[in-house]
């Protein structure tokens, strides 16, 4: 309970109180639970074995098995939930971005990815859901697996707090990376800013589809990338590059917000053609609002 | 180049504002993180360099700013070429210093300019080349010749004024006299506003180089009426009389009046009028019941003349004595007419200038109508300063013996000119002035049959007076014409003659005998100036607000003449140069299209930066 409140809202957790999701598309079987799912468990009906992997429960080993064998196998189960929830959380130095205002309290955009994605985790493992966690940056940094369970929620905001910032951004390496280690199907989300000109990472994303594991794209922005109100004349660093540029702010404002709507529905259309839901989210919006939408978005 | 306000140039202390502000900008640029950035660098860097020269290139249209506005009020002038003169030559400054060369131009008279270019051109002479001074007219109380350097400009200054017009041909030959030298480099610059005739008749032929410098005033919207004439002067009392007024202007343009003409304080003429012309004739009607001194006065409201501009006239009417007041006499007959009526039996011609020796001209002219009149005497003041027209005029008309200062001698009367020498020596101890009594005016065609004396007086209107004094003149007629080319020692020597000997007959008449300081008790002088052109108006007594006189139109009309006009009046070998010998302002001109450019560049590059200029 150390870390519980630091990334979690009691209003917001209020606000999703008594609210069920019934997802849009049928993911594997509805034979049990909200989403009846074929996945992995350690519930009801035993399914398959499998090999020990570092990390995994001790509990779940098979110790018979083990007996006979002299190797560890791990029993897997039908499972009731069958949602498993990954959420991808860009760390790189873009993220580590929020603009400085008095009159609000606005904070980074990793700090409120983090809690978009405490918020949703919580809100899956209380639907008895698996919530798995990635970081990453130039390349895939850290994997938690999808797991459920009620301590499940402590564990993923400790690793959150503990994630460290990376320098620049490689998408397509990590959204491959992530495809070996997430076999099963999933719901897959992407928290990101997304800058980046190369868009390859939307065809990565197409093997998601074939798998028929849905992705659900966050965009975060601050305020401030999103309508450049800066004052005087400011020397512009980008944290990821390192590129300067000195300029007054009015003077490049149009040709920033052209750049940047024109990016913006670049991600909307690549997202629109694979289906994959997509949501622009700025720092400065209302966290329970965004929750909800999302919730909402995804219970239609 | 030199600048006419150099105190300006402090402002040039401002260039520093933009530099420094410039400075501030690049120095205090807030460093901010933009993860965004990436959408801006492309595009961005492609023009960074264009960018940068771009702000270089507005730090530096805002320091030409600074500097052109505050060239244009410190007003640099650069000097002009002076390959005119070359080096090691005699150099003769020849300074027009006629009458008309008083207008002013921003705020000093036109001489003041011509001298201080002559003074100018004289600083930047090179080598060895000695420089001379002579005056277009002699100087009056100076005399007439070439002065050695430059002195003589800085010592005259306003008194240098002559009423003489003599032409540049006339000077021209005294400088091939008295100036040029063969073998040597001589040089003649000649200073002037080249009025029409000042060439003369004749073109100008010297063997010495000749440079033009133009010295003018263009004051087109200086609107001032300089003269009102009463062309009708002597009114008889109880018959009612037509009287045209004239009244000049010297610039172009129309310009409505309310034009209100008083005599004897009643009104006479009333109304609004225009002046189209040069001349403007109006005419009105004159019921004069009083003999004696009347007061005419016009009161003329424009939107160049404050309310009280007023021109007064002393309309004399009277039977005895006739006094008149204009200057040109064209039409004599009315003073024949007086004459021949017997109301004078001495005419004396006071003051000096064209109008008299006009009319000398026209008595000599016409001499058989009127030789029965005079019965004794002509007596002509001043004739030293009858211009060379008047003397044109003279030797046309069969006088080619004349020259007024070389006389003819007539023997029979040696010895009244004698008598006559004597007494102005009497007077030259007394006044202190120099007299050179000539002899008689000798008229060949009709003198014998003339029974009176013309004499020929050089000296001034004292020894006029003088003779009037000594009772050598009496019952006289007086007929003054006062110029408007007389500035100031003229008046003070001519005008209270003027005062003292028309009022002494005036007077005399009816109070028999007044002496000389009742009278000028009586009528205390002073002076009064036209506002506008800086000229003498004339001169009024506190008590009786008479002005005797106003401006001769055939002095106020400034035509100057066209450059190829001043051609036409070069000899041969001569060219005209129309040079500046001063400090061009052009400089200016070419800031202020300076200044324009940069402003549009600054409107177009404000607009640009509005748009996307990236």
């Amino acid at each position: 309970m150390r870390h519980f409140y630091d990334y979690l809202d009691k209003r917001v957790i209020k606000k999703m109180k008594g609210k069920r999701i019934a997802f849009r598309r049928v993911l594997d079987g509805l034979t049990s639970g909200l989403h009846g799912s074929a996945t992995k468990g350690y519930n009801i009906e035993f399914s398959q074995h499998r090999n020990y992997f570092q990390g995994d429960d001790l509990k779940n080993i098979d110790w018979r098995l083990y007996g006979r064998r002299e190797k560890m196998y791990v029993k897997e189960y039908e499972e009731d939930t069958n949602f498993k929830a990954f959420f991808l959380l860009d760390v790189s130095s873009s993220m580590d971005f929020g603009s400085e205002s008095t009159d609000e309290f606005l904070m980074t955009k990793l700090e409120y990815s983090k809690r978009i994605i405490s918020h949703l985790a919580y809100f899956f493992l209380k639907q008895k859901d698996q919530v798995g966690l990635g970081f990453f940056d130039a390349k895939l940094k850290e994997i938690h697996l999808p797991k459920a369970g009620d301590a499940r929620i402590h564990y993923l905001i400790e690793k959150m707090k503990n994630v460290t910032n990376g320098k620049f951004t490689d998408f397509e390496k990590s959204i491959r990376k992530l495809l070996t280690l997430i076999r099963k199907r999933s719901i897959l989300f992407i928290i990101s800013d997304f800058i980046t000109e190369e868009f390859d990472l939307f065809n990565t994303l197409d093997v998601f589809q074939k798998r028929k594991m849905p992705v659900i794209a966050l965009k975060i922005n601050d305020k401030v990338e999103a309508d450049f109100t800066f004052g005087k004349y400011r020397m512009f660093t980008d944290p990821e590059s390192g590129e300067t540029i000195k300029a007054y702010p009015k003077d490049i404002r149009n040709l920033y917000l052209k750049e940047y709507k024109n990016h913006e529905e670049i991600i909307a259309s690549k997202c629109k053609k694979r289906n994959i839901y997509y949501e622009k989210i700025l720092t400065s919006d209302y966290l329970e609002e965004i929750i909800l939408k999302i919730l909402n978005k995804m219970s239609r | 180049m030199i600048f006419l306000n150099p105190l300006y140039l402090f402002a040039l202390i401002f260039i520093f504002g933009p530099i420094i502000f410039h400075m501030i900008n690049r120095l205090k640029a807030k460093p901010q993180n933009l993860p965004t950035l990436i959408f801006l660098t492309n595009s961005i860097n492609k023009n960074k360099g264009r960018k940068n020269l771009q702000s270089l290139f507005l730090l530096l249209i805002r320091i030409l700013i600074i500097i052109l506005i505050t060239f244009i009020f410190a007003k640099p002038h650069i000097k002009a070429s002076n390959e005119k003169i070359p080096i090691g030559s005699r150099v003769l400054l020849l300074i027009d210093n006629s009458i008309s060369m008083k207008r002013i131009k921003n705020g000093k008279t036109l001489i003041s300019h011509a001298c201080k270019m002559a003074l100018d051109l004289d600083s930047r002479i090179l080598g060895k080349s000695k420089v001379f001074v002579m005056f277009l007219n002699p100087v009056p109380g100076q005399k007439d010749k070439i002065y050695k350097g430059v002195e003589k400009l800085k010592e005259l200054k306003e008194f240098i004024y002559s009423p003489l017009n003599r032409t540049i041909n006339k000077c021209i030959i005294k400088i091939n006299r008295d100036f040029v030298k063969k073998g040597k480099k001589n040089v003649i610059v000649i200073f002037s506003d080249f009025q029409k005739n000042i060439f003369g008749n004749k073109k100008i032929k010297t063997k010495a180089k000749v440079v033009l410098t133009k010295v003018n005033v263009k004051n087109k919207k200086n609107i001032y009426i300089d003269w009102v004439k009463i062309n009708k002067i002597l009114p008889l009392v109880g018959k009612k009389q037509n009287i045209k007024i004239k009244i000049s202007k010297n610039y172009k343009e129309d310009e409505n009046i309310n034009l209100k003409i008083f005599f004897n304080k009643r009104a006479v003429y009333g109304g609004r009028f225009k002046i189209k012309n040069h001349h403007n004739i109006i005419n009105i009607q004159l019921y004069p019941r009083k003999a004696g001194l009347n007061l005419c006065y016009v009161k003329i409201i424009g939107d160049s003349f404050k309310e009280d501009n007023q021109f007064y006239f002393l309309l004399n009417v009277r039977k005895s004595i006739r006094i008149g007041l204009d200057t040109s006499l064209k039409n004599n007959r009315f003073l024949i007419a007086q004459l021949k009526a017997g109301y004078g039996k001495n005419l004396v011609l006071g003051s000096m200038g064209d109008g008299n020796n006009d009319l000398l001209y026209r008595m000599i002219h016409n001499g058989n109508q009127i030789k029965d009149i005079f019965n004794n005497k002509i007596i002509i003041p001043y004739v030293m300063f009858i211009s060379s027209r008047i003397q044109l005029n003279f030797l046309k008309n069969g006088l080619r013996s004349m020259q007024l200062y070389g006389i003819l001698k007539a023997e029979k009367k040696v010895a009244k000119i004698n008598v006559l020498k004597n007494k102005l020596k009497d007077l030259d101890k007394e006044f202190k002035l120099s007299f050179n009594v000539h002899g008689r005016l000798y008229i060949p065609s009709w003198y014998s049959s003339w029974n009176y004396e013309p004499i020929l007086l050089r000296g001034n209107n004292d020894s006029l007076a003088f003779l009037v004094k000594q009772n050598e003149i009496n019952n006289a007629i007086f007929l003054f014409t006062p110029d408007p080319i007389e500035t100031d020692w003229v008046y003070d020597s001519t005008f209270p003659l003027f005062f003292r000997t028309l009022n002494y007959k005036l007077i005399s008449q009816s109070m028999k005998i007044l002496k000389r300081k009742e009278i000028l008790t009586y009528f205390n002088l002073k002076k009064v100036y036209n506002e506008k052109s800086d000229s003498l108006l004339g001169i009024y007594t506190d008590n009786k607000k008479y002005i005797v006189f106003n401006n001769d139109p055939s002095e106020s009309d400034f035509n100057i003449m066209s450059d190829d006009k001043i051609k036409n009046n070069l000899g041969p070998g001569i060219t005209f140069y129309d040079t500046k010998p001063g400090y061009s302002p052009g400089i200016n001109y070419i800031a202020y299209l300076f200044l324009l450019f940069f402003v549009v560049l600054k409107i177009l590059e404000i607009k640009n930066d509005r748009g996307k200029s990236y």
